[in-house]
């Protein structure tokens, strides 16, 4: 079966990691593992005083990705996505896999962000190795991240702004990794359903352009031709959204946060559109950004 | 502009900017950074009918000559508090500065608005809670004070902030390298 070639050379992959492997490798393991792995655990968000906790199940069968992600605090909400064809890499993870290879398109990942290893304790009972990233402008989050020795997988997760202050905190407090796809057999009706991404698509075509871009950053091509584009730099992503004012109240500039998270709005009242930036990037970024849009008609 | 002044002004988005930082912004000779810094403040000087009173005004050497306590701006010997509104209402600016107050900003625990159409949008300042030779005190170019919206107005922002957060997150979730994981900033948001 092509999903079990493919574990199997995950599989491979991963015996062969090498502790004299930089940080380049294990931001390309934690990138492949967490897709190419079957588990089930239970991970912890939090954001300042307030915690929440998920079931979070992944499965590879024949070659796609079933994922689901269930709070268990606060309510009953689940997320589901099957489909995802397992061979599919996105610009992102692309940037970091060119990182690991010494391309020479990744300098400029090098360029953004010191990468360095250190020691870290275990984390949900396994051995963790320590990822920092720290940008070097101010125009992008830094990363304090906990990776399995055995298999790359991320298990702890914390963005940091410039002051070092922990904007959101991820961490897996019980994870599976004997997880079988048997145990995701359910009863498919109650499923949200979400819409299979898969194919490479394109950067949707709109009548706007940015006149700056923080440095590194390159828009996505999208399956979904929603009027909004995203950027990566391997790491951040931020979506730039273009909406009609119509229903909107307030027609003022208005910024929302939520852990990493933010929302940089600002109206164009001649076009009639709302032009709102969100991402895990500093509010300055997201302003700078929304300000910054212009015209191309 | 420098990296360290911009992570000052990055730093007082956020309401984590120390006094010391501001002065640092507001005495910059940076052409563009006094105009970063004077449209920060026009954010959040828009009245209620979205006009913008003073909008081309650089504030910062006023601001700065009334923390100096420089008297062709101000009475000599008058604190600070005095000095910093005195400042305002003589020259009818609607500036904002806020001494404190940072973490319930931008910074708060949930999701936060701060939207333009504040309570302190009156030609005031605010110079609250400070202390004069502290740099510790963290300083916020937003303002702050009681937000002034209506909760519809709220609850609609509100609203429009999780949808495009799932929207952005659909993709995001997919490029960040943390895969599926991400969700869980939708989904805790939805269940507040």
């Amino acid at each position: 079966m092509r999903c079990r070639v493919i574990l199997a050379v995950a599989a491979l992959a991963f015996s062969q990691a090498s502790w004299a492997k930089g940080p380049e490798t294990w931001l390309k393991r934690m990138t492949d593992s967490h897709r190419a792995l079957n588990y089930q655990g239970v991970v912890t968000y939090q954001v300042d005083d307030r915690l929440s906790s998920f079931k979070v199940s992944h499965v590879v069968k024949d070659g796609r990705e079933y994922e689901s992600l269930e709070a268990l605090s606060h309510g009953d909400h689940e997320v589901i996505r099957q489909g995802h064809d397992i061979s599919c890499v996105h610009p992102g993870p692309e940037l970091l896999h060119l990182l690991a290879d010494g391309s020479p398109e990744a300098k400029q990942l090098q360029k953004l962000y010191h990468l360095s290893l250190r020691e870290s304790g275990s984390v949900a009972g396994r051995a963790a190795i320590g990822l920092s990233i720290q940008p070097k402008d101010v125009y992008r989050l830094g990363y304090r991240l906990a990776l399995d020795k055995e298999t790359g997988l991320l298990l702890r997760s914390e963005i940091v702004n410039k002051r070092g202050k922990v904007l959101e905190r991820f961490e897996y407090v019980v994870l599976d990794l004997s997880f079988d796809e048997a145990a995701l057999e359910r009863d498919e009706s109650q499923l949200i359903a979400h819409p299979p991404v898969d194919e490479q698509g394109s950067v949707p075509e709109v009548n706007w352009r940015l006149s700056w871009l923080p440095d590194g950053f390159t828009p996505l091509a999208v399956r979904d031709q929603a009027p909004s584009i995203s950027y990566t730099d391997g790491l951040a992503v931020f979506t730039v959204f273009v909406d009609s004012t119509q229903g909107v109240t307030s027609q003022r500039d208005s910024h929302m946060r939520r852990g990493a998270s933010v929302s940089y709005s600002t109206t164009h009242k001649s076009r009639g559109v709302r032009v709102s930036v969100v991402g895990e990037i500093p509010m300055l970024t997201a302003r700078q950004v929304a300000l910054g849009v212009e015209w191309s008609e | 502009m420098k990296d360290g002044i911009r992570e000052s002004l990055s730093a007082m988005m956020d309401g984590e900017a120390s006094e010391l930082e501001l002065r640092r912004v507001l005495r910059s000779e940076d052409a563009a950074l006094r105009a970063e810094w004077a449209s920060l403040h026009r954010n959040q000087q828009v009245m209620h009918d979205g006009e913008l009173p003073f909008a081309g005004l650089d504030i910062s050497s006023r601001v700065m000559a009334a923390i100096d306590g420089e008297p062709n701006a101000v009475k000599r010997g008058s604190s600070w508090r005095q000095a910093l509104t005195g400042m305002a209402v003589a020259a009818s600016v609607a500036a904002v500065v806020v001494f404190a107050g940072s973490e319930r900003m931008l910074g708060g625990s949930t999701s936060v608005l701060a939207a333009s159409d504040t309570s302190v949008s009156s030609g005031r300042v605010y110079p609250a809670q400070m202390s004069p030779a502290n740099g510790g005190v963290p300083v916020s170019a937003i303002a702050g004070g009681a937000p002034s919206m209506s909760p519809a107005v709220k609850s609609e922002a509100d609203k429009r902030f999780e949808v495009l957060l799932r929207k952005h997150t659909e993709r995001a979730s997919l490029n960040n390298g943390q895969g599926f994981v991400s969700y869980a900033r939708v989904v805790s948001q939805e269940s507040e």
